[in-house]
């Protein structure tokens, strides 16, 4: 953890400095979070409740974070379980696709664009939840692989090897 | 990002020149003035949910403590009855049945006893373990056990010969 984040913590911790650091810790961390819930759930409707309930079990587990790891690894991994969670709630229900929530591509060239962001939607609703999950926090978010390995709980190793694959199958799908 | 993200997606262009060519973004735009609110939304959440209950440290402690001394109440009892109950099982089976111990006599048999690692064990030798292993597998109390093997035999005599004679 870095020492900005150290001093963050230790303002939550404290029971006069809470308030102000909580505002201090949503405004640095809503937008990131927001769209990693958002990628994985693509609505707006359930990342807006997802990334309040995240922020709501933040606030009330504050007390037992222990700071075994940095305070953006956990808020992630509270986020992902979340969004798990409400996945897989979600499976027995018929599931929304990607082109369902977000409008049909306006040109028929095969790469505009356009045509590739609808392909790419396409292609990360093929994979498994764990691994555009983790393609997710590569990709876009651009994170360590020894974060994602503390928030999904793979190895480094199994992580490389998925993104690896994951890369591969979007690709396949971009290119058809 | 690192040197260790760019060497990765250098590599990555090669397999995948459409994904890592020019980042594809997907669409995660939320609405206008979404993240002004959202504090105030989170705030009102947390005031209206109680907090799951939590017992003070203390009396969480004497809780513990006592569920452990419960069950290991419960345990003993259990062990002791069961003890008790076996005992007296075994000492009607002893009674009534004259206590006999068969040997084995073929090399399948001794070999079953894990024996056949004791080459350099004499035969009167080889011959009481497998006597010790055939007695393990019943269920004997100790002091009928120790009268039996008290006992004067032959072999005992035999012995005593070779040693005083």
């Amino acid at each position: 953890m870095n020492s900005e984040e150290s001093d963050l913590l230790a303002r939550l911790k404290s029971n006069t400095s809470r308030d102000a650091a909580f505002s201090e810790l949503l405004a640095l961390y809503r937008e990131p979070i927001y769209r990693h819930i958002r990628r994985m759930s693509q609505s707006h409707e359930s990342a807006d409740d997802l990334l309040q309930e995240t922020f709501i079990k933040v606030w009330r587990y504050l007390d037992s974070f222990r700071g075994e790891s940095s305070l953006s690894t956990w808020i992630y991994k509270i986020a992902t379980n979340e969004t798990l969670g409400k996945i897989r709630k979600d499976k027995n229900r018929a599931s929304v696709s990607f082109e369902e929530h977000h409008a049909k591509a306006g040109s028929s060239e095969a790469d505009a664009p356009e045509v590739i962001v609808q392909k790419l939607g396409a292609a990360l609703d093929t994979l498994p939840e764990k691994q555009r999950l983790v393609f997710n926090l590569r990709y876009y978010s651009e994170m360590p692989y020894e974060e994602i390995s503390k928030i999904t709980g793979t190895s480094v190793g199994a992580l490389k090897a998925s993104y690896f694959h994951a890369a591969k199958k979007i690709e396949a799908h971009l290119t058809r | 990002m690192s040197n260790e993200y760019d060497k990765e997606k250098a590599y990555l262009k090669d397999v995948a020149p459409t994904l890592f060519g020019k980042k594809v973004e997907i669409p995660t735009d939320a609405p206008d003035d979404y993240f002004e609110h959202l504090e105030s939304k989170i705030r009102m959440r947390i005031h209206d949910t109680p907090a799951p209950l939590r017992l003070p440290l203390r009396r969480n402690r004497l809780l513990r403590y006592g569920v452990a001394a419960g069950v290991a109440i419960v345990l003993g009892l259990v062990t002791y009855f069961r003890y008790s109950s076996s005992e007296s099982a075994s000492n009607a089976i002893a009674e009534n049945t004259p206590l006999e111990i068969t040997l084995p006599t073929d090399d399948a048999a001794i070999e079953s006893l894990e024996l056949y690692y004791t080459d350099e064990l004499a035969d009167e030798d080889l011959v009481s373990a497998a006597l010790l292993a055939e007695l393990s597998l019943v269920d004997i109390p100790d002091n009928q056990l120790i009268d039996y093997l008290m006992e004067p035999t032959e072999l005992d005599d035999e012995l005593l010969y070779e040693q005083f004679y």
